[in-house]
């Protein structure tokens, strides 16, 4: 992801007058940047400074005793690592005093931006976690401060207690102020006013606890990679654009992937196999080519004229009525927004233009975006107009279509049938459960005061990663306990809040939704399928069986087919039950079955790729035997010339001897053998064609 | 997939079992229990699916190893080293077990021995691997010293083929390290590969079952000749474009009606096949091949005039047994000799009425509708006339061949059937096609099942092959990662093993100590939470922004058979949303071990009857999923240096593109829009492969500009008087911020010719000077001296290190 790196210092208030849990959430914080910052591989500077310690350690002290007393200062501003997460845990458990002054952090956070300038990094910025409380503070250096950020463009987070937000009445923007459901002293008063202040004096962010993250997280970028494009109507009209990722869906989780030892080698190869048996051929020996059915076709640049490479740009198609676009049909991992050549004036006016008349006719473009020379293949794209605002020109929003040949086209029956129709209560009922569970209109007032900066109570533009957070957290918490990983997982599991914190309705309207939903659940009757649950069960039976089933040969039959794990056994159960048939014809036409598939185990353990020799002996012996009994002759004699063809296309030249000779599990013999089954018996018994000379064996036998 | 496919034929034989329960709706008749002939044919089926399921041999296998061990042992080669297979059970999944190719080498008393004493255990295995002498060019001989002289005789290609006989040779000879590195370290290294986590949320883009598809084709013979022609066109279309997109489904082809029964081209299919009377088998179900198509063309050429003759129409009144036509089909499609995931027959005809509905043949053929309906078989009808009425017989048949109620039956468009038939496409059953099944938790103990369905697939571009040239048959290449350990002194390989791609671990470093995250141990964390949708409350419609985008859309439909009663709720909350135009956002697991997404869930609504374009195909009724981007994937970019009070354009400016819109206005018709690529290359192999010529009109191509200036010749003066000419913005940056001071080019500082003698370099890492060079020279730095090349991804620092200590190795 393009952002440039920065330098973050955190400011920790950890004085002794302020509430536990205040300290536990700071540092909370904290380590939730820097976790953020290892697992994303990025490469921020992070260092951090405590307000309220009985030692005062930091460069401005050292210089001036009288300076920021009671602040202690991190050893040195680095890259994050797990090795730093540790120091800081640590770092945080210094000895603590009722005294300490917030601006002091400020400047010796400055002062530590000023020190890590030799890094150059774009972006310098401060969090400053602090509980602006009844203990008095100095603010004769509180302009000289504000004014020292604002020059220096150093950004300034400040994340307290008793936030709440409104709305401003004037610009209906969403605004943070201090709320508390007692009295405030006069330098509580005093505090939160400077506190206040810091958004107007020097453009801080105040924010409340939850806000604290999103707003360190949220990091605009300035200089965002560009595809340069040209959008061409015909060949007159062409306009410069650039296109920026809007979004994208990707992992940010960035870990070192290892396949060895640190004095082993690796190395990847690529092997070729033809049918499963390797081989390696010399490059001229091969052809690129393509499979059309079942038939390969040779494909390559002497047998067929390619067509040339695409001019790269986005060509157009035609406009088209945006409501005609179903966005069902849109792909692709990413959405690209198109603006025009930075600094192309005549550009930025033609994109103005075509903006504002495709908004006008409510029309979108279709073209053909070919990225590169090199990543030549076309996507056809919709380009979705977005008219200018204060902060942003006219852009166009790229998203690209999936082809006719991907759709599918389901043939779903209507929902409104006669079966489903439903009464007026029990639509009322989920009407309740609609309004109940509402997300964005439980604060109708937007004067009144609210615990989240929009009011809503899960905005779209701040859902988090639940699974990079999980790897996160695990991650986190092997570091830190060194657990065996059974126990860790266990552990975590416990910890309920690890994972299960997302999987949760909102707080405030948890209580309605449960009440909702058990109306809801009076009136429509639900009920878990017999069948289905039969099903499940069956499935948990084959993931855990029960072995003591199959070895108990008084119980009744439980199986009705030969299955692959216990062939012989299963065989043998069943054959029983054919032979308990009196009806003769019936009986027969059981075995036939039962033969049937019998013979389909058998080639299906045939193709495995190591052959269980002893397992097969039994199984084909088995299957002879009972051909004898039930007189199957003709059969039996088929499936030996199968097995026959088998072992030599597949090259089984072990399990020929070893099983089918040796064994002699050839052809049946009716009574005494004649002169000529005796030659049939021997021409069968001569090995097949093998691939491979097998002396070795010949030898053997 | 041994469980889905377990689960299969036990719902199968529930189904058989079952199928004597009334069903008491609307007094419709149902096929009761199958016959003697069908259970045995039923249970061979089970017995085949249950063989034929490749997971159960996996399953089977290993069901007595309770710890590592030693399953095959190679054949030694010269130095007595030889390849021994080790099992060794998965911690935490009792039945699951890694395999691992070891290369085992025993210590060498002396290197004359020639022929080395064999270890009593080595099975006498006749080694796939090696290939014959006479077969292959390149053979690991038995003596060490012709191995070297072939693979010295092999002429330097490329890459690719230097990796495999450096394998062999290295297996037998020493090499020098250095040669090594070269070789491998050209495509890949690993100690530079990043890896990213997040790539099995792709399954739900990939087909979620396994097994081929199959679609048969039934022509009836009642057609008349230009109709029936017609059948045939469409039915080429199919196995064209079949052929192209989805090589691997098998398709067949069966006359219904006929008076006499030639057998197809293929007699032996029909040894355990009873064709039924009027019916005739033209191609039993089989993978399509180049000689399969040609044949049918031949046949197609003639048809007109041979139809009549060889295969005729039944008599008296053309009505041959549907029923039996059915039972057939049947038939065909279970003793395909394949594993079936999705199978369809596909019935094509004019006639709205197979028999009289007073008639018992009627009765029959309606209760063979169970029959289908308990194999999971899909059964449409592609009507050859526009206003083909489904009522006399086939809504009713359709509806009890799919198990929905009567009502719920939509008639499809007859002609956007062929249409889409053609392109091998028809409107699929949405029982059998799921991506999955899950519950839809809408408060505590408040769960209705559902199902969700993708729109569409993933691109399918023909499978690409490696061939021989020699006979054609098909090489496939598969990718491995093979781990050596090296002797330090002697440098001779003495372990070797391989490894898969999902093997391996994560590496974090706490200081000096490294920390080992296995694969399994992420997986573990993905399976924290069981799957399953979780509603989290409601929005208005109007909240979601038009401009989010994630990830495809899904659409999600009731599914009533797991929780009874779901339908109802479903269509209930379904039917308040749409009218409340209201949103429901939930948190979305699809499956276990998959990335648990916020998702909003828009109500949506079928097509209007009438309504009988492509976009009437798109869904029926039911919520569409929008996945919702996470905070971290919306890119916060800050536009002011794009912005300029300069921007805005004239009013004439937007008129005169409101004209040019007005001008240039096309319809969106999906089915116009093809990959141009994936067309030039579908009508290549046809011509190669079956002498097919594709005209040119018929590729979809990039657009002509010149038909373009055409339609807005006239506005175009004025374009240019509105506009002023494009500049080209100076390419200067303005040096403000330090970040752009970083990223101004660097001026080398060390001279490039310099480079080329190994003592100055020698010299610069004496000095700790590699840091002057820009990161280009240390790369030729690492070609030239070192014959290495690191991934593009690599950092200087990591360029200058692997200098340091490579130099320190010579």
């Amino acid at each position: 992801m393009a952002s440039n790196k920065e330098c973050l210092i955190i400011v920790l208030d950890v004085r002794n007058c302020i509430a536990e849990e205040f300290k536990l959430k700071s540092i909370k914080c904290a380590a939730e940047i820097i976790k953020d910052k290892i697992v994303s591989d990025k490469k921020d500077y992070v260092s951090f400074v405590l307000v309220g310690c009985e030692k005062s350690k930091n460069d401005l002290y050292d210089a001036d005793h009288q300076m920021c007393q009671n602040v202690l200062q991190y050893d040195n501003t680095q890259l994050c690592t797990w090795q730093l997460l540790l120091s800081f845990f640590k770092f945080v458990n210094a000895t603590t005093c009722d005294e300490g002054e917030w601006l002091d952090g400020l400047k010796v956070a400055i002062h530590m931006l000023h020190s890590a300038q030799p890094l150059k990094c774009a972006r310098q910025r401060i969090l400053l976690l602090y509980d602006f409380n009844f203990m008095t503070q100095r603010y004769d250096d509180y302009d000289k401060i504000c004014n020292k950020l604002l020059d220096e463009s150093i950004e300034l987070i400040v994340g307290s207690l008793n936030i709440a937000y409104i709305d401003n009445a004037e610009t209906n923007q969403p605004q943070a102020i201090f709320q508390s459901t007692r009295k405030s002293n006069i330098h509580e008063l005093e505090n939160q006013k400077h506190a206040l202040q810091l958004v107007s004096n020097c453009n801080a962010v105040l924010c409340s606890f939850k806000e604290t993250l999103a707003s360190v997280f949220k990091v605009s970028n300035r200089r965002p990679w560009v595809w340069n494009a040209k959008l061409h109507i015909g060949s007159q009209i062409s306009i410069s654009l650039q296109g920026i990722i809007a979004m994208k869906n990707e992992s940010h989780i960035k870990l070192k992937k290892v396949w060895g030892e640190k004095d082993e080698l690796v190395e990847r190869e690529e092997r070729f196999f033809i049918k499963g048996t390797e081989v390696t051929p010399l490059p001229e020996d091969l052809i690129d080519g393509y499979m059309l059915g079942g038939t390969p076709v040779p494909y390559d640049e002497t047998l067929v004229e390619l067509p040339p490479a695409h001019p790269p740009g986005l060509h157009f198609v035609g406009f088209v009525k945006h409501s005609s676009i179903p966005d069902a049909y849109f792909c692709g991992d990413s959405l690209y927004m198109l603006v025009h050549q930075k600094g192309n004036k005549s550009s930025a006016q033609k994109l103005d233009a075509l903006v504002r008349a495709l908004i006008a006719q409510k029309c979108v473009i279709l073209c053909w975006k070919i990225f590169s020379v090199k990543f030549n293949t076309p996507r056809i794209v919709v380009l979705i107009p977005q008219e200018s605002k204060d902060d942003s020109p006219a852009t166009l929003y790229m998203q690209e279509l999936s082809y006719h040949a991907q759709h599918q086209f389901w043939d779903f029956p209507s929902l409104r049938t006669e079966k489903t129709e439903c009464n007026k209560d029990q639509l009322k009922a989920v009407d309740n459960l609609i309004d109940s569970m509402d997300l964005e209109c439980t604060l109708k007032d937007t004067q009144q005061p609210r615990q989240r900066r929009q009011n809503d109570l899960l905005p779209f533009d701040g859902l988090p990663s639940i699974f990079e957070q999980n790897v996160m957290d695990v991650l986190e918490y092997k570091v830190i306990s060194k657990k065996k990983d059974d126990e860790l997982f266990d552990e975590l599991r416990k910890q309920k809040n690890v994972v299960d914190v997302f999987w949760r309705v909102p707080e405030p309207i948890e209580e309605k939704s449960k009440q909702a939903a058990a109306a809801l659940k009076k009136l429509f009757p639900l009920e878990h399928s017999y069948a289905w649950l039969e099903k499940l069960k069956a499935k948990e039976q084959e993931l855990n069986p029960a072995p003591a089933i199959k070895q108990e040969s008084g119980d009744p039959i439980t199986i009705d087919s030969v299955g692959l794990v216990t062939p012989v056994q299963d065989y043998k159960q069943l054959l029983q039950k054919v032979r308990s048939e009196l009806n003769t014809t019936k009986r027969d036409a059981q075995f036939q079955s039962l033969s049937a598939q019998m013979r389909v185990v058998v080639n299906t353990l045939l193709e495995r790729n190591k052959l269980d020799l002893n397992q097969l002996n039994e199984v084909i012996k088995l299957y002879r035997d009972s051909c004898l009994e039930f007189n199957s002759f003709a059969e039996y004699n088929q499936f030996a010339i199968q097995l026959k063809t088998k072992a030599s296309e597949r090259n089984l030249q072990e399990f020929w001897h070893t099983v089918v000779v040796e064994k002699q599990l050839g052809p049946l013999v009716l009574g005494e053998p004649t002169l000529e089954d005796e030659l049939r018996l021997k021409a069968f018994y001569t090995k097949p064609e093998f691939e491979v000379d097998d002396a070795e064996f010949h030898g053997d036998i | 997939m041994f469980r889905a496919q377990l689960t299969k034929v036990l719902l199968l034989g529930v189904l058989l079992l079952g199928g004597s329960q009334a069903y008491p709706v609307r007094g419709r008749k149902r096929a009761f229990g199958l016959g003697l002939l069908g259970g045995a044919l039923a249970g061979a089926a089970i017995g085949h699916a249950v063989a034929k399921a490749p997971g159960s041999s996996k399953a089977a296998a290993p069901a007595a190893a309770p710890v590592a061990q030693v399953v095959e042992n190679g054949v030694p080669d010269a130095n007595g080293c030889y390849k021994q297979t080790i099992k060794e059970p998965v911690p935490g999944h009792p039945r699951h077990y890694t395999e691992t190719v070891h290369l085992v080498c025993p210590p060498r008393p002396a290197a004359a021995a020639p022929q080395p004493a064999m270890p009593a255990h080595v099975h006498l295995l006749p080694v796939a691997q090696a290939p014959a002498a006479s077969v292959y060019p390149v053979i690991p001989a038995p003596a060490p010293v012709a191995a070297h002289v072939v693979a010295a005789a092999v002429p330097v290609v490329n890459a690719t083929h230097l990796n495999g006989t450096l394998t062999v040779t290295t297996l037998d000879h020493p090499n020098p390290l250095k040669n090594k590195l070269k070789f491998s370290m050209s495509t890949w290294d690993p100690d530079q590969d990043v890896e990213l986590t997040d790539s099995e949320d792709e399954i739900a883009m990939k087909r979620d079952f396994h097994g081929r598809e199959a679609i048969l084709f039934v022509v009836d013979a009642n057609l008349e000749t230009e109709r029936f022609m017609d059948a045939l066109r469409l039915i080429r279309g199919a196995f064209i474009s079949g052929m192209l997109v989805n090589g691997k489904d098998l398709m067949g082809l069966v006359f219904a009606n006929t008076k006499h029964s030639p057998p197809p081209q293929e007699v032996q299919c029909l040894e355990n096949i009873t064709v039924s009377a009027n019916c005739a088998i033209f191609l039993p179900l089989r993978q399509l091949t180049k000689a399969i198509v040609e044949h049918y063309m031949d046949f197609m050429q003639n048809a007109e005039e041979l139809f009549p003759k060889e295969y005729g129409l039944a008599e008296p009144d053309g009505r041959g047994s549907f029923a039996q036509m059915i039972r057939l089909c049947i038939e065909m499609l279970e003793k395909c000799g394949k594993k079936l995931n999705n199978a369809k027959i596909v019935y094509i005809t004019d006639v709205e009425e197979p028999h009289p509905s007073s008639s018992p043949e009627f009765q029959t053929a309606l209760q063979k509708a169970s029959d289908l309906e308990g194999k999971e078989f899909e059964f449409q009808v592609i009507p050859m006339i526009d206003d083909f009425d489904y009522e006399p017989f086939y809504k009713e048949f359709i509806t009890l061949s799919r198990a929905i109620e009567i009502d719920a039956f939509r008639v499809p468009d007859a002609q956007l059937q062929r249409e889409i038939l053609e392109d091998r496409k028809l409107r699929q059953d949405f029982l059998r096609r799921c991506l999955g099944h899950f519950t839809l938790s809408l408060g505590p103990n408040l769960d209705i099942s559902v199902q969700y369905y993708n729109y569409f697939q993933r691109r399918a571009y023909p499978q690409k092959v490696h061939i021989m040239r020699r006979d054609n048959s098909v090489v496939r290449k598969r990718r491995q990662i093979m781990v050596r350990q090296q002797d330090e002194e002697t440098q001779e390989i003495t372990h070797e093993y391989q490894i898969k791609m999902t093997g391996g671990w994560y590496e974090c470093k706490i200081g000096e100590e490294t920390l080992r995250v296995s694969t399994e141990q992420m997986n573990r964390v993905r399976d924290l939470h069981p799957p399953g949708m979780m509603l989290l409350g409601f929005k208005h419609r109007s909240k979601l922004p038009s401009n989010y985008y994630s990830k495809p859309c899904s659409f999600m439909y009731p599914d009533d058979q797991k929780i009874i009663g779901s339908k109802r709720l479903f269509r209930a909350l379904w039917q308040r949303c749409l009218e409340r135009e209201k949103i429901a956002v939930c948190l979305f697991m699809c499956k276990r071990k998959s990335v648990p997404r916020y998702v909003a869930l828009v109500p949506v609504e079928a097509a209007q009857p009438d309504d009988k374009n492509y976009r009437s195909l798109l869904s029926g009724d039911g919520f569409k999923i929008v996945y919702l981007p996470e905070a971290k994937h919306i890119r916060q970019i800050d536009m002011c240096e794009w912005n300029s009070t300069a921007n805005t354009a004239t009013d004439e400016g937007v008129d005169f593109f409101q004209k040019v819109i007005r001008k240039l206005s096309v319809d969106y018709q999906p089915n116009l829009i093809n990959d141009p690529n994936l067309e030039v290359l579908q009508s290549n192999l046809l011509a190669l492969a079956l002498d097919f010529k594709t005209e040119d009109d018929g590729l979809s191509q990039l657009p002509d500009p010149a038909m373009q200036n055409k339609r807005i010749e006239k506005l175009l003066p004025l374009y240019e008087t509105l506009f002023d000419p494009e500049v080209e913005p100076a390419k200067k940056r303005a040096a403000k911020s330090n970040a752009d001071e970083a990223s101004a080019p660097k001026v080398a500082k060390i001279e490039q010719d310099q480079l080329c003698s190994y003592d100055f370099v020698e010299l610069l890492i004496k000095d700790n000077r590699l840091g002057a060079c820009t990161a280009q020279q240390l790369r030729y730095i690492l070609d030239q001296h070192f014959g290495v090349k690191l991934a593009k991804t690599a950092t200087k620092a990591v360029l200058i290190e692997r200098i340091n200590a490579l130099s320190a190795d010579c």
